[in-house]
């Protein structure tokens, strides 16, 4: 493992069993096959790949959200599935998540701030009720809510204010490393600039290293360093974000990269006069 | 909390049967506690100077005596006493259970949730009001007897509508989110997602308020329920079926009307509550969907 | 194509200042204001716009499918083939609903029956919609499937749709659109739920669709990618209104309402990727949140949002002005564009 390396993903398999039945054998279901990678500290990693591929599973799966069937899952030095449930929650501050939005990541019947509030009440070094005030304020300054946010409840946000107060959850407990699992896929094309935006200023502010899950290309060559394709459960191709572009190996990399839909309309043609040049 | 509480009330208050309903439940409910201020005579209890079967109209009998010189209103009044607990003390109890078993076999399926569900599968395979009549008999008459076979008849039911909404809920990425801080099951179980089940079952115990009342009746009717000479309407129907057809059909006919106004009222409620505790976020997609399943009724 | 429409005097759709208001339990709201478009016979036409801006009431007014519980007020017009579309009943508008103008809804599970045979579904609008026979009615079905590039008709033909991918899905959806042979498909938003891959092919058979039948297409869409890649005009919404709308090609390579403008700008630009001299440029944004259109101000709708904004804008409302008089004008609702408000 190499010095700058913060979490690094070996041979990581899901294998679901499947519905079973009095006449037919239990089907197994692999959701993801054979999945490594590792990614340096303060770079941000993508994971790519269509819809079954597997890219939400691994996300959920270096949480510990789902139990890997194999494999191993490296942060910081510490493997992470070896660790008891009371060492894994102490670490969890420092890894965390924001999900797609679907209306679906706050609880509808408690308020943003309080939902804000939770981890710090239960995990805080600091007590003081003023003081956790003070911090979910500050952290809804950090992402550009206003203070009377505090009170609102998710349902009289919009979209984008939604995931931004969705960054300020995972955020509160000052994390090292989020899992962003495709957390603009479900915004407008305006509010989608506005949150990769903020995601690349708090970065740069709190140090933060990014997975970012996507299904397509086009953000993930703006915000990310370096790409891992994903088909079928497997890693099929990872290199920096530039030589994937110029230069994919993989047929479903090179499948992905020609449906990128651009302003000159035919995308595909454009995509391949540059890589001809 | 206090804006979508006033919301939800003034919901209710503007749906004229559900407010018709709660009047009445309420009328019933005083009825019931001050019973024997009310009641113009001993229900149990001959009165002085009456005879067998006047018909209501009756001076002195507004709704008339029974075939044994009983006063009919006294004993409907005494009568909501029985009814009221009958139907409201088993469905609370089974919520209460219910909602203990359908959390945690929504939360965790897997081999508790399936031992839960399948358990409650094999009550599914009898009719509920057979099931009533079976566990009643069994543990003999009485009214304590009969809501213990009520919570037992109600809990698959219940536990059914818990666990399908918990299924909904702990998918949701609100629990991932609580889950990936590492907060405890039991405080995600009862703390998030109890309060997004509980309007729904809410709801459901309402409805099953009324329909309780009537299966207590029905077993009342059929000499399984509370014993004479508690007034109790399913009894008193039943005592009055001897002389229905000779005439005194308001006999089985008073306490009838009774069970249906209160069951009645106690669905009326339960929509009432439905509409109301809807946030307007879901009723606006309800309507969304409403008008996509439209167009592609139209279209398709 | 342009000699039909030279032939035909008369517009396959055309809807002259709609406003639709509807009823909320906040009040009154005026969801659409003043829209004014054109769709002639086999043309693509894009709409664009984000979520709040009337792209769906847009839908739900021409097709008229707003439940009446919810609609407060239409006023405007709407033809279809010259004929006023307020003015018809309902018997005649479940008629135009299918046979003239079809949908394609963004999640395909909306237009299929989950328990029945996907054939069967099809097969059906046939026999309630047109006079043909059922074995007419099969073999056109399987026809149709096999159009959509779909390799096995006879298999999808008997499958149910949770046995077939999102893609394959939104295929029979689209074949059922088309099992009337209508004159104008509303597709609203048919591939954002689709992976890119997919969506690419999905668009790729609009235009199929569009050249061999000769079907006009209204794509509902929020992304200048699906734009480019298929209309022939677009029309670009924000907050109930027609801000600016032109030929494709106008619009893309010479934006000029400042929303449009931002809009294209938020795509982010892969040159850098392609060209190592090029640099990384920051990725831009337009500020704030659409406009609740519940309390709305004077003045222009984008204003708080817009980037060269002035003080006449927050006072003036500005209306929609032609920029370049064509066959397919270009127009803009600007007051900064083309000096002041006629």
């Amino acid at each position: 493992m190499k010095e700058d390396t913060l979490i690094e993903v070996q041979g990581l398999q899901k294998v679901y069993s499947g519905k079973r039945s009095l006449f037919t054998p239990s089907k197994k279901v692999t959701a993801v096959k054979d999945v490594s990678f590792s990614i340096r500290k303060g770079e941000t990693f993508g994971l790519i790949g269509e819809s079954g591929s597997g890219k939400t599973t691994v996300g959920r799966m270096i949480l510990r959200l789902i139990e890997p069937t194999n494999g191993s899952i490296i942060y910081n030095g510490q493997s992470l599935r070896d660790l008891s449930n009371k060492e894994m929650t102490s670490l969890r501050k420092e890894i965390q998540i924001v999900f797609q939005d679907s209306g679906s990541a706050f609880n509808p019947r408690k308020t943003i701030g309080a939902q804000i509030a939770h981890p710090l009440k239960k995990f805080g070094e600091n007590q003081d009720p003023q003081f956790i005030h003070q911090q979910v304020l500050k952290m809804l300054e950090v992402v550009g809510l206003r203070a009377d946010f505090f009170h609102r409840y998710p349902h009289e946000l919009s979209g984008g204010q939604r995931q931004r107060a969705g960054i300020a959850r995972a955020l509160i407990l000052k994390p090292k490393f989020l899992v962003l699992d495709e957390p603009v896929a479900a915004l407008d094309v305006s509010v989608k600039a506005q949150i990769i935006n903020l995601l690349i200023d708090l970065q740069k502010e709190f140090q933060l290293t990014y997975l970012f899950i996507a299904h397509n290309l086009d953000l993930v060559a703006y915000f990310c360093n370096r790409v891992a394709v994903l088909s079928k459960g497997e890693v099929i191709e990872t290199s920096s974000t530039i030589d994937l572009f110029n230069n994919p190996k993989h047929e479903m990399t090179k499948k992905l990269l020609s449906s990128i839909l651009t302003l000159e309309g035919d995308l595909g043609e454009v995509y391949k006069k540059r890589s001809v040049i | 909390m206090t804006t979508k509480w006033k919301q939800s009330c003034k919901a209710f208050l503007s749906d004229k049967m559900a407010t018709t309903g709660a009047i009445v439940i309420l009328f019933s409910l005083i009825l019931a506690v001050f019973a024997s201020w009310i009641a113009p005579y001993n229900p149990n209890v001959v009165a002085e100077g009456s005879t067998r079967l006047m018909p209501p109209g009756t001076e002195g009998h507004i709704l008339g005596t029974d075939q044994q010189g009983r006063d009919i209103l006294s004993r409907v009044i005494f009568g909501t006493q029985t009814s009221l607990i009958s139907a409201v003390i088993p469905v609370i109890i089974a919520a209460i259970i219910s909602v203990v078993l359908g959390v945690i076999a929504g939360y965790y399926q897997g081999f508790i949730g399936n031992l839960i569900m399948r358990t409650m599968d094999i009550f599914f395979a009898f009719p509920a009001v057979l099931l009533a009549i079976a566990i009643a008999a069994i543990l003999g008459p009485g009214l304590l007897n009969v809501i213990i076979a009520m919570v037992i008849v109600r809990i698959p039911y219940m536990t059914r509508v818990v666990y399908t909404d918990t299924l909904q809920e702990s998918q949701k990425e609100y629990v991932e989110a609580a889950k990936a801080f590492g907060i405890g099951d039991i405080e995600i179980m009862f703390k998030q997602i109890l309060p997004n089940v509980l309007p729904s079952l809410i709801v459901y115990s309402t409805t099953l308020a009324g329909v309780t009342i009537v299966t207590v009746a029905g077993l009342s009717f059929i000499g399984l329920g509370v014993q004479p000479p508690t007034a109790d309407w399913g009894r008193m129907a039943s005592d009055g079926k001897k002389v229905l057809m000779q005439g005194y059909a308001f006999v089985t006919f008073i306490p009838g009307i009774a069970i249906l106004i209160l069951s009645f009222s106690f669905s009326m409620i339960g929509d009432g509550l439905r509409n109301a505790l809807d946030p307007y976020e879901r009723s606006k997609a309800k309507e969304k969907k409403k008008i996509s399943r439209k167009t592609s009724q139209h279209i398709a | 194509m342009n000699v039909q429409s030279a032939l035909n005097t008369e517009s396959l759709l055309k809807v002259e200042g709609l406003s639709t208001k509807i009823k909320t339990p906040e009040g009154v709201l005026t969801v659409l204001e003043d829209v004014n478009l054109t769709i002639e016979k086999g043309e693509i036409m894009a709409i664009v716009g984000e979520s709040g801006s009337g792209k769906s009431m847009m839908i739900n007014s021409i097709l008229q499918l707003l439940p009446k519980t919810l609609l407060e007020a239409y006023s405007g017009n709407i033809e279809v083939e010259g004929e006023n579309l307020f003015a018809i009943g309902e018997k005649k508008m479940q008629e135009i609903r299918g046979k003239k103008i079809s949908l394609v809804a963004q999640n395909a599970m909306t237009s299929l029956d989950p328990s029945y045979r996907v054939g069967k579904q099809i097969v059906e609008i046939m026999l309630e919609k047109t006079g043909l026979t059922k074995e007419q009615a099969k073999e056109k079905a399987l026809n149709l499937l096999e159009q959509m590039g779909i390799d096995d008709p006879k298999r999808i033909f008997q499958s149910y749709p949770h046995q077939l991918s999102g893609g394959l899905r939104q295929r029979v959806v689209i074949a059922m659109s088309l099992a009337c042979d209508p004159d104008l498909i509303i597709a609203d938003e048919p591939t954002s739920a689709l992976d890119p891959t997919v969506q690419l092919q999905v668009l790729d058979l609009f235009q199929t669709i569009n050249q061999q039948f000769g079907t006009a297409i209204l794509m509902i869409t929020h992304d200048f990618g699906v734009v480019a890649r298929i209309a022939e005009k677009v029309a670009v919404m924000y907050a109930g209104q027609i801000v600016e709308k032109g030929e494709t090609a106008d619009v893309i390579f010479n934006p000029t309402h400042p929303y449009t403008q931002s809009l294209i700008k938020c795509i982010p630009n892969l040159d850098w990727v392609f060209d190592k001299g090029a640099g990384k440029k920051p990725l831009w944004q337009i500020k704030g949140e659409p406009p609740n259109l519940m309390n709305l101000s004077q003045g222009c709708r984008f204003f708080n949002r817009c980037h060269v904004a002035k003080d006449i804008c927050q006072s003036t409302n500005p209306l929609l002005k032609t920029v370049k008089p064509y066959r397919n004008e270009h127009s803009v609702r600007c007051v900064l564009i083309g000096g002041g408000n006629e």
